[in-house]
């Protein structure tokens, strides 16, 4: 323990060298390691963090024009509203053990083309699919061999606005089913965690993307802003 | 670096105060100002090292050595709805391109950065904009979006990765007014089935919900608010919640 040990005199006594090297020595050793135990509470302030070495990283991907990303596919595709950047973040770190990847996403659902929003052909309880379409982040890592990915979580939307009576919109193939109105000009939003419960050192982090996907491939889904939002808490 | 004492005591030699007084001052000088960043143990601080945080009970601003965490939630309460209206001119409405950016209260925070700072702001919120009873053309939309004011300037810097839109509660007898159509590339649904109904107008609603982050902003004071440039004779926000995150960099 890193305290520093002092000798009490008392009147007459001869010091040794050993005694009086010994505060010396002590504070030597300790100014080589000073912790908590030397410190008095609540010292350390936002001026005593080194700038180069933050408690969080943050990393973003932020598109806030308005090109729009058309796309049909029923398997995911990553968004990219110009065409030449794509919305990914870089993470490229190798995180500790119990470390927390916060991550949060948005954007804004344009001018859809919602063309078959039910299917009757479809197995009962399957016939609404066609109206859905989802986003995903898709989180690229490292173990030591090639790249790897996993999805963090899956977030599903509606082309139209729920069922019920009275409702005007109508769909193929099939009879018209009152799927309620085409919701263009939606909002898009979530967030997840991703913990990282392996060895220090193991993993790579190389890079989060947000992507999207219609069920039925006669619909088109359009997004023009996106963006993600990567907050990594140090452990 | 680590303190080093200058004088090694050894046995049998004659003790004098130039010595100790080496040793003391060298002591005193690691003290008062030698100590290094390098001087400190890894791993070895922990929260009861790190100065204690304060929460501002009346803004409902929690303070911490990296940063600053605040936010407010507005329920559905008629009372807490915030209002917007195209009447503030009279051409307003009938022109589209004049902007006229009214703030909804209780959407942004107002924080003052001590340092340059990352800022991420969660809005969630309930938009309604009621049927215009003057100009009748139906589904004009209203541009919404974050801004701010940065110190004494008072012109809005407009945070465009917050866009949306909300959407006037025509009846489907109605032609699109706005420059985006809300129900999309189908356009307008036909009315040629069922019966119109209050669930039709009511599928015009959009939760308007998004994430944004600012990045490297300096220090300085942010008046934080989400606006509106309205083409409806009556729109408001109900419910609506925002979460404000300073990162100190």
């Amino acid at each position: 323990m890193p305290l520093i040990t002092n000798t009490v005199w008392n009147e007459g006594d001869i010091p040794t060298a050993a005694a009086l090297n010994a505060p010396y020595d002590s504070a030597a050793t300790a100014s080589a390691a000073v912790d908590g135990d030397n410190c008095k509470d609540n010292w350390i302030t936002i001026f005593h963090f080194g700038s180069g070495n933050p408690c969080n990283n943050l990393y973003s991907f932020v598109y806030d024009g308005t090109s729009e990303f058309s796309t049909s596919s029923t398997s995911y595709v990553t968004i990219n509203s110009t065409g030449v950047n794509p919305a990914e973040i870089s993470l490229n770190y190798v995180p500790n053990q119990y470390e927390v990847l916060r991550l949060e996403a948005s954007g804004l659902v344009t001018n859809i083309d919602a063309t078959v929003t039910y299917d009757e052909t479809l197995p009962v309880g399957d016939r609404g699919n066609p109206n859905y379409y989802a986003f995903r982040l898709l989180l690229t890592y490292n173990d030591g061999g090639g790249n790897l990915t996993i999805s963090l979580g899956e977030w599903g939307y509606s082309f139209t606005s729920a069922g019920g009576d009275g409702r005007y919109y109508t769909t193929l193939p099939g009879d018209p089913e009152e799927t309620g109105v085409p919701i263009g000009y939606q909002t898009f939003q979530f967030s997840t965690l991703y913990p990282y419960t392996g060895t220090t050192g193991v993993r790579t982090l190389v890079k989060v993307e947000l992507q999207a996907k219609v069920y039925d491939n006669s619909n088109v889904l359009k997004i023009d802003r996106n963006n993600i939002i990567a907050v990594r808490a140090k452990h | 670096m680590p303190y080093v004492k200058p004088v090694t005591f050894v046995t049998a030699t004659s003790l004098n105060s130039a010595d100790i007084n080496s040793n003391d001052d060298a002591l005193r000088e690691w003290i008062n100002e030698g100590s290094v960043s390098g001087d400190l143990a890894a791993d070895s601080f922990n929260t009861e090292e790190i100065a204690l945080g304060e929460y501002q009970p009346i803004t409902n601003e929690y303070y911490f050595q990296t940063g600053i965490d605040t936010g407010a939630a507005i329920g559905t309460d008629v009372i807490d709805r915030a209002y917007f209206t195209s009447h503030t001119k009279k051409s307003r409405q009938t022109d589209p391109a004049l902007e006229i950016w009214q703030s909804i209260y209780t959407t942004g925070p107002c924080i003052t950065l001590e340092r340059t700072a990352d800022v991420i702001i969660t809005f969630g919120g309930a938009f309604v904009s009621s049927e215009n009873n003057i100009v009748t053309n139906g589904f004009w939309d209203s541009e919404t979006k974050l801004a701010y004011i940065y110190n004494d300037v008072q012109a809005l810097t407009f945070v465009n990765q917050t866009r949306s839109f909300t959407f006037e509660e025509a009846l489907m007898t109605a032609t699109v007014s706005g420059s985006n159509d809300p129900f999309g590339a189908m356009s307008k649904p036909s009315s040629g089935l069922g019966v119109e109904s209050p669930e039709i107008t009511k599928g015009l609603r959009r939760w308007i919900g998004w994430t944004a982050i600012l990045t490297s902003l300096p220090a300085g004071t942010y008046k934080f608010s989400y606006y509106v440039d309205p083409k409806v004779e009556k729109g408001f926000s109900s419910a609506r919640n925002f979460k404000a995150e300073v990162f100190y960099k």
